[in-house]
């Protein structure tokens, strides 16, 4: 398998009033051609800032970009002009973001929006470009995709809108789709159809998919990889199984067990991770879960870990001083010896 | 049934729009929640699910008054709120009260966060001097917050705090009814669990009922003795929560459910029964039928 997108030691800085912030440190990941890679995180874990560093929307100054590469296709998207990133920004790389009502221009019709995509990165004009601007509308399953094309944002529900987002983010056919939390604002019926359109534009053009969500179901039922972000750095990444079974990070751990599920329903509380994610502002010095975790040791409270392998496992890695299934193994024990 | 229930909420009925728009076009008229009937035990937590635009919202704050319904009544502790003053419902304000999904526009920036969870105290009279900061400072326990933050401004606090303060300040007139609307749904998923555990804490230590405004159905599961499903403005089933998901009746429901994203990579997701809301509006005749012991559904066609 070859690498799609290559990122190599990407750290990104703020200046603040309140001095210089690290939003990503050191981040370095690979996602294969095919590959459907989630991203897990909350506040503070780097995981949206590092994908508007990679495509160059983040405004510089305030953020920095210390340092990074990021090798899309032979080229490295950190050296590339402004323009040249253009070209390759929804076309080569489509991308969905959250907030559907500030991502399209309300002054503009749907359909204008969507041809502007497709006449800068495709060749097709007249009426060939039409067509495919109805069929992408029809593809994400809005109604009426003709009549459509000449409404305005504010004639579409809060779901339709970010169904236009998805077919403007689809429209050139990408290799490589980006979506930051792009069906948390939605509802569950309106996610359960988006999920199954990307699935099919997988199984369709072989497109590679970084998905950017909070949400541990859509990753278990979209990703191929899962990686967990956490303070600007990767906590634990691997594939969707083997994280979801054996989780080697307590903050994976935490946020598996801290879920609803069926098993909890018999529980009087819900397990819960203690404190507030971080102040990026005053990171802690060593693993910045380590305030939080119950199971930091000392040295997790002054050093970095670095991210390794799982003993046996080319893919599952992990950024933890401490070893999870031991003292999980051990609490259990102790706590059948007590009962 | 339940026995003399809390809250007892019939045949609720609210639109908006109607009349000219500015340039003179007239406005369509929606109804935004349509013959909505429905109660809450004391200590009991109601589940009220559905898609945005279904009329979750404006039940929550038909229900406490902030913006009353057309129709229909709302009888509260054996009172009819609906035919009451301003100054009448200031007894029941204390009681019930409501909790919002935003907990950053919820806070004024510019008030210390000590002050914002006294202002119901000072408001309705409760306590003042050295009494009311005692108490604030209780709150603040109560809610796992640090009483010594009091005198700090929201914009220091993260957004798992801030909602505590919202609770603080909702529960601070001890109210026997919460409405939560969407409380954790803007919250770090690390963050959820511990607002949901005091929900659950502060329920059990004051006997507290809520009506929990929500759509991550699996946490509703959780938390919920009872669901209501909206559809369009109407409830289209309402039963005890294991009910709703082991025998979920309406369309509309068995769809819901299907949606859920399950985390477990090892189990997929059921194939989702098609299910148009468009095509789907429930008749306006149709009335709900009790399938089994306080299990009801909207009729609907096979």
């Amino acid at each position: 398998m070859t690498a799609l997108l290559d990122i190599r030691n990407l750290t990104v800085e703020f200046d603040t009033p309140g001095g210089t912030v690290q939003a990503v440190n050191g981040l370095s990941y690979r996602v294969e051609e095919g590959e459907t890679l989630g991203i897990v995180g909350e506040s503070g874990s780097g995981k949206s800032v590092h994908i508007l560093a990679l495509l160059g929307l983040l405004p510089t100054p305030p953020a920095r970009i210390v340092s990074g590469e990021a090798w899309f296709n032979g080229q490295n998207l950190m050296t590339l002009s402004d323009r040249a990133l253009r070209e390759i920004r929804g076309g080569q790389i489509g991308m969905v973001f959250q907030d559907p009502m500030s991502s399209l221009n309300p002054v503009l019709t749907v359909g204008r929006q969507l041809r502007e995509v497709l006449q800068r990165h495709t060749g097709l004009r007249g009426h060939a470009l039409k067509a495919r601007m109805v069929e992408l509308l029809d593809i994400v399953g809005i109604p009426h995709p003709e009549a459509r094309l000449s409404q305005y944002p504010h004639e579409f529900s809060g779901g339709m809108r970010q169904r236009v987002l998805i077919a403007i983010g689809m429209a050139c056919n990408p290799r490589l789709l980006i979506a930051d939390e792009a069906t948390t604002a939605l509802d569950v019926t309106v996610q359960a159809q988006i999920l199954d359109l990307v699935r099919k534009l997988k199984a369709d053009f072989g497109t590679t998919v970084i998905w950017v969500t909070h949400d541990m179901g859509v990753v278990a039922e979209l990703a191929d990889t899962v990686q967990v972000m956490y303070g600007g750095r990767i906590m634990e990444r691997g594939p969707v199984r083997a994280v979801f079974h054996d989780p080697r990070s307590a903050y994976t751990w935490g946020l598996l067990k801290s879920l609803p599920t069926e098993g909890a329903r018999t529980q009087k509380r819900l397990y819960q991770i203690p404190g507030s994610p971080p102040n990026m502002a005053n990171m802690p010095a060593g693993d910045p879960f380590a305030p939080r975790n119950p199971f930091a040791t000392e040295r997790c409270h002054t050093e970095v870990p670095p991210l390794r392998n799982v003993d046996g496992s080319q893919d599952h890695q992990f950024a933890a001083w401490y070893d999870l299934p031991a003292l999980l193994a051990r609490e259990a024990a102790d706590a059948e010896a007590s009962s | 049934m339940i026995p003399a229930p809390l809250l007892d909420v019939q045949n609720l009925m609210r639109s908006f729009g109607g009349g000219k728009s500015l340039l003179g076009r007239p406005r369509p008229v929606i109804n935004a929640i349509n013959d909505v009937s429905f109660q809450v035990a004391a200590g009991e937590t109601l589940g009220l699910v559905g898609e945005s635009g279904s009329g979750k919202s404006t039940v929550g704050r038909a229900v406490l008054q902030l913006d009353p319904a057309d129709s229909g009544s709302v009888r509260f502790a054996g009172t009819e709120l609906t035919i009451l003053g301003p100054q009448q419902m200031k007894p029941f304000r204390r009681r019930m009260q409501m909790i919002f999904q935003d907990p950053y526009s919820a806070l004024n920036p510019r008030m210390k966060v000590g002050r914002f969870v006294a202002e119901p105290l000072v408001v309705h009279g409760v306590a003042g001097g050295s009494a009311l900061t005692d108490r604030v400072a209780d709150l603040f326990r109560l809610v796992g917050l640090d009483p010594s933050f009091m005198t700090r401004y929201p914009h220091e606090f993260s957004g798992g705090q801030r909602q505590r303060i919202n609770i603080a300040r909702a529960i601070a007139l001890e109210p026997a009814f919460i409405v939560a609307d969407e409380p954790i749904t803007a919250l770090d998923v690390s963050i959820q669990a511990q607002i949901i555990n005091l929900f659950q804490d502060l329920q059990d230590q004051m006997g507290l009922a809520y009506l929990f405004i929500a759509h991550d159905l699996s946490m509703v599961r959780y938390l919920c003795q009872r669901v209501a499903v909206m559809l369009r403005g109407r409830i289209v089933e309402i039963a005890p929560t294991e009910n709703i998901f082991s025998d979920p009746q309406h369309p509309y429901t068995r769809s819901l459910l299907a949606a859920i994203p399950v985390p477990d990579p090892d189990r997929k997701r059921p194939d989702r029964p098609p299910f148009a809301v468009s095509e789907n509006i429930p008749p306006r005749e149709a009335g709900m039928i009790e399938v089994s012991p306080g299990h009801f559904v909207l009729e609907h066609k096979k």
